[in-house]
C-alpha cells in the first residue's frame, strides 16, 4: 500500500458541532476510478455514523460517490476504522463526513490511500474484519462471522451477497489470483453502469485467464448456493480478481448539463436499475450521458427524480399505486417525478417512460437484435405526465431450467413482468422480479424428515398406489388426509419461512406433477362437507374422480393455510389447480390459497377458455372448471398456469386477453405462461435441438403482447400487434401486417377444425395454418417484401430472422421438388446417365432398431436415392453401397413378380389415404402392392446393375397408376434398405432412421412433382 | 431331416416349460374327419405328409373349418399347438415383409386359427380382441402355439381355421394344460416369433427371435399385453426384462373390472435388461389388467403372486 495521494487536508483531528446533519471531517482530491482505503481513529461517547462523498468536477455527488451503508457506525467502545471503495468515473473530490445525534466525536489520523494491492475486489478478503462491508454492499442472507480464527462471509440458502462495482478494461485480460474463489457469476455493466451481459460461470472455473467483453466498463461478482439441497451454507474467504494485460482505454462520455437523473444515496437496487436503464438509453438514443446524482445539482435543468423517495408530492397517486408494482410519472416545470410505491414499480416506470417519449421497443429479447430505436440530437420528454398499475400484482413466464437467461431477464424487465427465476438461472434481484420460494408438498416435508429418515420413521407418510405404499424422493402426492402429514407440512412451511432471507412475495407450495394420490383406507373414506352431505368416492386413481382428490388436497392446504396465516397474515400461498386438482373442489378454498388454474393439456389454444364448445371432443369441461374456479374465488386472487407458448406463427395472444381479462375480472392473482429463453442455446427439451432463439424468431411479437396483456388484459391484442409492428418493423411494417392477418385468418377460421395445445408440432402448426389454408405463397411473398423495405439495421434483422424461421419449418416439412427432367423418358434405366445428375438426391439413411437398439445412427451401408420425373413416370435410382456385393442374399431371379427376400431397397409412397410398396432386388427381383393387394400390378419397370462396391436399382413408376397428375400434385415417400437378410449381419435402414412400417408424420419426406418448363 | 420331422422330435415346439398332460390330442392319421370336425364340406380331407403320415387338408375355397367341441376349465392355462403349412404365394419364408404385413393388416387376408369359448349352455362366448387366435403364414410346416386362458364361465372350445383362399394343412394338433408359474400368458415369449399368444404390438413392434434363439417383443409406442387375472385382495409382484428405445420407454398397467370397464392406470417400471420389478395390490373391483408398452423390447414379463 502506497501512501495517499492527497494534495490538502483538514486538520487531522477536528472537533465538529452535535447536530442531526452530517458535518465535514476532511475532504480530498481523488483520482477517478481508483481504489482507495480510508482509515481514521474517532473517540465517541455515543453512536455516530460516517459516510463518503465524492464530488465531481462541477461539485455535484454522482450517486456512484456515495458511500454511506448502515454498519458504517462509530462506537464508543472502538477507536480504528477503515473503509476501501473505488472513486467514481467522475469523481475528483472525496468528503468523509459524520453524523450523530448527540456530541460529534473526534477524529484523528484520517488518511486516504491509494490501494495497490492487486487484488481489484474490494475487501476480497474480508480484512477488515467483523461488521466491515465496503465493498460488498448489496446482500441478502450473507454475513460477516468468525470462522476458524479468520472473518468469511456466510451465504445461507436463497441469501445472495454481489460485490461493489469493479472498473475494468473492455478487451483487457483478466484472471482469477491463485487461491480465489471461482464459483461466483460475473456480472458486466458498461459505461452507465447498467447490467448488459453475464459472464457464463464456466469462466470461472475452467479458465485462468479471460478477456474481459466489448463495452464492458465494470464487472460485479454475485455468490450464492447454486444447490440449496446440498449446501447449508457457505463461505466466502478469498474472493479476487486481477488485471493480467491489455489497456484499452476506458472512453467516458462526457456528462451532459441541460438534463440530469436524480437518484436518492440510498436508492433500492431496483430503483438504481430505473436510473440506469433511463442514464443507458438516453445516452444511446440521444447521445447524452445525464448525469446520474444523488442530490438534485443547482442547475437550471430538466431533473429526472427517480424513485420513491421523491413522490410525497403525490399522495393521491400514491394512493393509486397502493401496494401494486405499478408507476405514475408527473412533470412540475423542469421536474419529472418517476415513482411507485414499490421500487419494481420505479422501473417499469422509468421504462414505460422511454417509450412513450422515444420510438424504442424492445422487441425481443436477444442481445444483438431486440431492440430496436432512432437516434437522434437529445431527447425532449413530451410525455411525462401518465399512470399505470397492473392488472396482476404477479405476471410471470416460466422457463426450463438450467438455460443462460440473462437478456430474457432484462426484456422481462423492461416488459413489465415480476417473474421469479432461480438465482441459479439468472440474477434479476436489481429487475423487480419477485422473491419467491417453491416447492412441492414433500420438499417442505423433507424440510422436517429427510426423506432418508422419513421413510423409515413415517412410511404412512408415503402415498397408498394400488395397495402398497410408494416409497420414493420424487414426483409424489403425501397421504392427504393423514394428519400427521398435515401437521409435518405446516412445519416444513414454518422452517422454510423463518429460512428465507428476503421478504417473499409469496410461497408456492404444490402437488407433484402426476396422476397418482392415495387411496388408503383414510383417504378413501368419504368427506363429510360443511352442508352436511356426503362425498364419497368415486374410484382410487384421481383420473377417474378428479374431484374428490382435489376436495382431499385442499382440504389438506385449508388447513396449513389456516395455521399459517396466524404467524404470517400477509403471506401468500400459491398452488396448483391442476391434472385432478383442475376441477375444482367441494369446499371451499382457503382466502390465502391462490389456486393456479392450469387447463392442461386439451383445452384448445386458438379459443379462450370460456369458449368452451371449441374444445372439440373434450366439450366444455375445461370453461366449467374455469367458470367455477372464477366466481368461486372471486377477490381471492385465482392465478393460472398458461401454455401459451407455441413454435410457430399463431395469434395465440387473441385467446389469452380473453382468459386474462377474465381473470382480471375475478381479482386475479397471478397471470403466468409458461415460455423459454431467446438464447442461441439447443432445444434439448423437444428433441430438435434447434436454438431456443428459433422460437424466438417466429413467436416474438406474440410473448411480448402476451406480456403487455398481463399487466393490462383490456387492452386489444390486435392494436398491440400493430404498435409493435409498427416501431419493430418500420418501414415493413405493412407487409408484416398483411403477412400477420393471414396467420390470423386461418388461425381464427372456424371452418379449420384443430386442436392447438402446447404440444402441438411445429410442422403441424405450420401445416394446418398455413400450407393447408393456401396461404404459403403469399405468405413468403410478404415476408420477402418485408425484408426489401426494411431499413433499419435490426428491423431487417429481425424480418430476416422471421424468414429463415418461415423457411426452416417449410423446409421441416420434408418437401422436395422432383425435377422435371425430358431426358429421363429414355435415360432413365442408365445408371451413369449424367441427367440422373439433376434429379433430387436424398442421403444419409439411419439404421433402424430390430431386436437391436440403434438409436437412428448412421446406417454403416449407405445408400442414395435419386428421383425426377416426365410427363408419365416417376424415376428413381437407388444406389446400394456394399463392399462385398458378391455376396448380396437374393431370391432366384424371376422374370415375373417375385419378393426380392434378402438384399434390397424399398419405396413407399402414400397421397395420404392410399399406400404403395415398391422393392427391388440387386438381381432384379421387384415386387409392387397397394395396401394389402399383392395381386396390384403398377407396370413399373426396372432395371438393376451393379459396379465394385454397389449395386444399383432404377425403376419407372407410372404415374397413371398412383392415379396422380403431374404438375398438381404431392406424394409422401419413405426409402429403406435391407442388407443381407438375417442374423446379426442384417441391417435395416431408411431415410429416417425409422423401420418403414412406423407411419409416424415426421418420418415422410413430401415429394412435390416437378412441372414441366413451358 | 424335414423341418416337419425335426419339429416333431423336437416336441412341436421345443418348450422350455415342464412336461404337462394333454387334455386333447389329434394328429388326423387315423380317424376320418368326421370324427373331428363339426362338419365336413367337399374337398376337405386328409392326405399323406412326406413323413408318411396323415395330416388335414382344407381346401383355398372353404371358408371355415370347425373342430368339435374340446373341455377346457375357466382360469387355466393352456397351450395350444400343432403344426400348419400354406399354399399361399407370400409366406415368411419368401417374403420377409409378410410378418409385417400381417401385423399392420391384422391378418384380415391371411389364414387363420381362432379359439371360440362355449358356456355350459353351449352358448358362445364373446370375448372379442382378446387375441385368441393368429395367423398361419409359413408355406414349411410351422409349430404354432397359442398359450390362452378360458374366460368365466367357459365349459368348452372350438378351433376354427379359415383357409383364406390358399390350401391349408393342419398336423399334430393337441391342447395341454400348462403352469410356468406365472399369472400371465407366454411371459417369455419362448413359442417364437410368429405364435403371439394376444400380445399386440403397435406401429413397427413385433416379435423377433435373435440370432441367439431368444426371441423378444418390440412393443413399438403403444403396444398390449394380453390381459391377465388379477384380484383386488392378493399382492402381486410384477418382473419386467428388456430395454428401452428411447431413454422414457416405460411399461404402464391399466386394470379392469369383470365387465371390461376400464377402472384405471398406472406407471409400472422402466424395463433393463438386469430386470425391474414392482410389488402392488390392484385397486377394488380389479378382474383383469394389461400392460401397455412405449417403446421397448421386452424379453420377460412376470406376474406372479407374492401372497395366496
Amino acid at each position: 500500500m502506497r501512501n495517499c495521494l492527497f494534495l490538502w487536508t483538514l486538520p487531522l483531528c477536528v472537533m465538529l458541532a452535535a447536530g442531526a446533519d452530517p458535518a465535514l471531517v476532511a475532504e480530498y482530491e481523488v483520482r477517478p476510478l481508483t481504489q482507495y482505503q480510508l482509515s481514521f481513529e474517532a473517540d465517541a461517547e455515543t453512536r455516530a455514523s460516517w459516510e463518503v462523498r465524492i464530488l465531481d468536477g462541477d461539485g455535484r455527488l454522482p450517486h456512484s460517490g456515495c458511500f454511506k451503508e448502515p454498519w458504517q457506525t462509530i462506537q464508543p467502545d472502538r477507536q480504528e476504522y477503515r473503509q476501501w471503495f473505488y472513486s467514481p468515473a467522475e469523481g475528483v473530490k472525496l468528503q468523509l463526513l459524520c453524523t450523530s445525534e448527540e456530541a460529534q466525536p473526534a477524529f484523528n489520523n484520517v488518511r486516504l490511500d491509494e490501494v495497490d494491492s492487486g487484488n481489484l475486489v474490494i475487501n476480497g478478503d474480508f480484512a477488515g474484519g467483523l461488521n466491515n462491508y465496503s465493498g460488498w454492499r448489496d446482500r441478502a442472507g450473507a454475513t460477516l462471522v468468525e470462522e476458524k480464527g479468520r472473518t468469511v462471509l456466510r451465504i445461507v440458502p436463497g441469501g445472495y451477497a454481489l460485490t461493489d462495482p469493479i472498473p475494468v478494461m473492455p478487451g483487457a485480460v483478466y484472471a482469477f489470483p491463485p487461491g480465489a474463489l471461482r464459483r461466483g457469476q460475473m456480472m458486466v455493466y458498461d459505461q452507465t453502469m447498467l447490467r448488459i451481459d453475464d459472464l457464463p460461470p464456466y469462466h470461472h472455473i475452467n479458465n485462468t485467464t479471460f478477456t474481459m467483453p466489448a463495452e464492458a466498463a465494470y464487472v460485479r461478482m454475485l455468490f450464492f448456493i447454486k444447490w440449496p439441497h446440498l449446501e447449508s451454507s457457505i463461505s466466502l474467504t478469498n474472493v479476487g480478481l486481477m488485471h493480467v494485460e491489455g489497456e484499452a482505454a476506458a472512453t467516458a462520455a462526457p456528462s451532459a448539463t441541460e438534463q440530469e437523473i436524480v437518484l436518492a444515496a440510498d436508492a433500492d437496487m431496483i430503483e438504481e436499475r430505473a436510473a440506469r436503464e433511463l442514464q443507458h438509453w438516453l445516452y444511446k438514443i440521444g447521445g447524452r450521458k445525464l448525469p446520474v446524482l444523488a442530490k438534485p445539482s443547482a442547475a437550471d435543468n430538466v431533473k429526472l427524480y427517480v424513485g420513491t423517495t421523491w413522490a410525497e408530492r403525490y399522495p393521491e397517486d400514491l394512493d393509486f399505486l397502493g401496494e401494486s408494482d405499478g408507476y405514475a410519472v408527473r412533470r412540475d416545470g423542469k421536474a419529472i417525478y418517476i415513482f411507485g410505491t414499490k421500487p419494481a414499480g420505479v422501473l417499469f416506470g422509468a421504462i414505460r417512460f422511454l417509450e412513450e417519449n422515444t420510438d424504442i421497443i424492445w422487441a425481443r429479447p436477444h442481445e444483438e437484435f431486440g431492440t430496436v430505436y432512432s437516434t437522434q440530437d437529445g431527447v425532449e420528454f413530451a410525455v411525462s405526465d401518465f399512470r399505470s398499475r397492473p392488472a396482476f400484482p404477479a405476471r410471470a413466464f416460466s422457463f426450463p431450467g438450467g438455460l443462460p437467461m440473462t437478456d430474457t431477464l432484462f426484456w422481462m424487465s423492461r416488459l413489465g413482468l415480476n417473474t421469479s427465476v432461480p438465482m441459479k438461472d439468472g440474477f434479476n434481484r436489481d429487475m423487480g422480479g419477485h422473491t419467491i420460494m417453491n416447492g412441492s408438498f414433500f420438499s417442505y416435508i423433507f424440510k422436517v424428515h429427510p426423506f432418508a429418515e422419513l421413510k423409515e420413521s413415517h412410511p404412512e407418510f408415503f402415498p397408498m398406489i394400488d395397495g402398497k405404499r410408494m416409497i420414493k424422493e420424487h414426483w409424489l402426492n403425501p397421504c392427504f388426509s393423514n394428519p400427521e402429514v398435515v401437521k409435518t407440512l405446516i412445519a416444513g412451511l414454518r422452517i422454510a419461512l423463518a429460512e428465507a432471507p428476503e421478504k417473499l412475495d409469496y410461497l408456492s407450495c404444490f402437488q407433484a406433477d402426476t396422476w397418482r394420490v392415495c387411496s388408503c383406507d383414510s383417504c378413501m373414506t368419504p368427506i363429510q362437507l360443511p352442508d352436511g352431505s356426503i362425498l364419497a368416492p368415486k374410484s382410487p386413481y384421481s383420473e377417474e374422480d378428479s374431484r374428490f382428490f382435489s376436495t382431499r388436497m385442499f382440504m389438506m392446504m385449508n388447513e396449513a393455510a389456516d395455521v399459517l396465516m396466524k404467524e404470517y397474515p400477509d403471506l401468500k400461498l400459491v398452488t396448483h389447480a391442476y391434472i385432478y386438482s383442475a376441477e375444482p373442489p367441494a369446499v371451499a378454498v382457503h382466502p390465502a390459497l391462490k389456486p393456479q388454474y392450469a387447463a392442461y393439456s386439451t383445452r384448445t389454444l386458438r379459443y379462450p377458455i370460456l369458449d368452451g364448445d371449441a374444445n372439440g371432443a373434450w366439450g366444455d369441461i375445461w370453461e366449467k372448471r374455469y367458470r367455477t374456479w372464477l366466481e368461486r374465488h372471486e377477490g381471492k386472487g385465482l392465478s393460472v398456469f398458461s401454455y401459451y407458448n407455441l413454435n410457430g406463427f399463431s395469434a395465440v395472444a387473441d385467446a389469452a386477453a380473453s382468459d386474462f381479462r377474465e381473470l382480471a375480472k375475478a381479482g386475479g392473482f397471478l397471470a403466468h405462461t409458461e415460455s423459454c429463453p431467446d438464447v442461441e442455446f439447443p432445444n434439448n427439451y423437444t428433441g430438435n435441438g434447434d436454438p431456443y432463439s428459433y422460437i424466438w424468431d417466429v413467436d416474438a411479437m406474440e410473448r411480448w403482447v402476451l406480456a403487455r396483456l398481463m399487466w393490462d388484459p383490456s387492452q386489444e391484442p390486435q392494436e398491440l400487434r400493430e404498435y409493435y409492428m409498427q416501431r419493430s418493423f418500420r418501414e415493413a411494417a405493412e407487409p408484416m401486417m398483411k403477412f400477420h392477418a393471414l396467420v390470423r385468418a386461418s388461425w381464427l377460421d372456424p371452418k379449420i377444425d384443430k386442436l392447438v395445445n402446447c404440444h402441438i408440432s411445429q410442422r403441424d402448426l405450420f401445416t394446418t395454418f398455413i400450407v393447408e389454408p393456401g396461404n404459403e405463397e403469399r405468405a413468403r411473398t410478404l415476408l420477402v417484401e418485408a425484408e426489401k423495405a426494411a431499413v433499419h439495421p435490426v428491423s431487417k434483422q429481425l424480418v430476416q430472422r422471421i424468414l429463415s424461421g418461415f423457411d426452416r419449418l417449410s423446409a421441416r416439412l420434408n418437401r422436395e421438388a422432383i425435377p422435371w427432367v425430358p431426358e429421363s423418358t429414355h435415360d432413365w434405366n442408365a445408371a451413369t446417365s449424367t441427367h440422373w445428375e439433376k434429379a433430387i438426391a436424398f442421403t444419409g439413411f439411419g439404421k433402424v432398431d430390430d431386436w437391436r437398439v440403434f438409436d437412428r445412427a448412421p446406417a454403416e451401408h449407405q445408400t442414395e436415392v435419386r428421383t425426377m420425373c416426365d410427363r408419365e413416370n416417376l424415376y428413381f435410382r437407388i444406389v446400394a453401397w456394399d463392399d462385398a456385393v458378391d455376396k448380396v442374399v437374393v431370391a432366384p431371379y424371376s422374370a415375373t413378380e417375385q419378393f426380392p427376400n434378402g438384399d434390397r431397397v424399398e419405396i413407399v409412397l402414400t397421397d395420404g389415404s392410399k399406400h404403395w410398396y415398391f422393392t427391388i432386388g440387386p438381381n432384379g427381383n421387384r415386387y409392387d402392392a397397394r395396401g394389402w393387394e399383392q395381386s396390384w400390378e403398377s407396370d413399373w419397370q426396372v432395371e438393376t446393375t451393379s459396379d465394385k462396391g454397389s449395386w444399383t436399382a432404377m425403376a419407372a413408376i407410372p404415374m397413371a397408376a398412383l392415379d396422380i397428375e403431374p404438375g398438381t400434385t404431392q406424394l409422401q415417400a419413405r426409402f429403406g434398405r435391407v442388407y443381407r437378410l438375417r442374423g446379426d449381419e442384417r441391417e435395416e435402414s431408411s431415410l429416417a432412421g425409422a423401420s418403414i412400417y412406423n407411419r409416424h408424420e415426421s418420418f415422410w419426406t413430401t415429394l412435390l412433382i416437378g412441372k414441366e418448363e413451358q | 431331416m424335414s423341418i416337419r420331422t425335426m419339429l416333431l422330435l423336437t416336441g412341436l415346439c421345443g418348450s422350455l416349460m415342464l412336461p404337462a398332460n394333454p387334455i386333447h390330442t389329434q394328429s388326423f392319421d387315423t380317424e376320418q374327419p368326421e370324427a373331428y370336425l363339426e362338419s365336413v364340406v367337399e374337398g376337405v380331407t386328409t392326405v399323406q405328409t412326406e413323413d408318411g403320415g396323415m395330416c388335414l387338408a382344407l381346401p383355398a375355397e372353404l371358408r371355415v373349418s370347425t373342430m368339435k367341441a374340446m373341455p377346457v376349465t375357466p382360469e387355466t392355462t393352456y397351450k395350444l399347438t400343432f403344426l400348419a403349412r400354406t399354399d399361399r404365394s407370400d409366406t415368411v419364408e419368401s417374403n420377409d415383409r409378410a410378418h409385417m404385413e400381417m401385423l399392420q393388416s391384422y391378418g384380415r387376408f391371411l389364414p387363420m386359427y381362432e379359439l371360440l369359448f362355449f358356456d355350459s349352455d353351449g352358448e358362445q362366448i364373446q370375448r372379442s380382441g382378446r387375441g385368441f387366435g393368429g395367423s398361419i403364414l409359413t408355406s414349411d410346416w410351422y409349430a404354432y402355439s397359442l398359450a390362452f386362458q378360458p374366460p368365466p364361465e367357459t365349459a368348452a372350445v372350438k378351433i376354427r381355421f379359415s383357409p383364406r383362399n390358399s390350401p391349408l394343412y393342419i398336423d399334430n394338433l393337441e391342447i395341454v394344460s400348462i403352469d410356468d408359474g406365472t399369472i400371465n400368458v407366454n411371459p417369455e415369449f419362448e413359442y417364437g416369433e410368429l405364435n403371439y399368444s394376444g400380445w399386440r404390438p403397435a406401429r413397427d413392434g413385433r416379435l423377433y427371435t435373435r440370432p441367439d434363439g431368444k426371441t423378444v417383443f418390440k412393443s413399438g409406442y403403444g403396444g398390449v399385453s394380453p390381459f391377465f387375472p388379477l384380484r383386488e385382495t392378493v399382492t402381486y409382484q410384477l418382473y419386467a426384462r428388456g430395454q428401452r428405445q428411447t431413454t422414457n420407454g416405460w411399461l404402464s398397467l391399466t386394470y379392469y373390472d369383470a365387465e371390461g370397464k376400464r377402472l384405471g392406470d398406472r406407471f409400472l417400471l422402466r424395463p433393463t435388461v438386469e430386470g425391474e420389478s414392482v410389488e402392488l395390490v390392484p385397486p377394488p373391483g380389479t378382474f383383469e389388467a394389461r400392460l401397455v408398452m412405449y417403446s421397448v423390447i421386452l424379453e420377460s414379463f412376470r406376474v406372479t403372486a407374492l401372497t395366496p
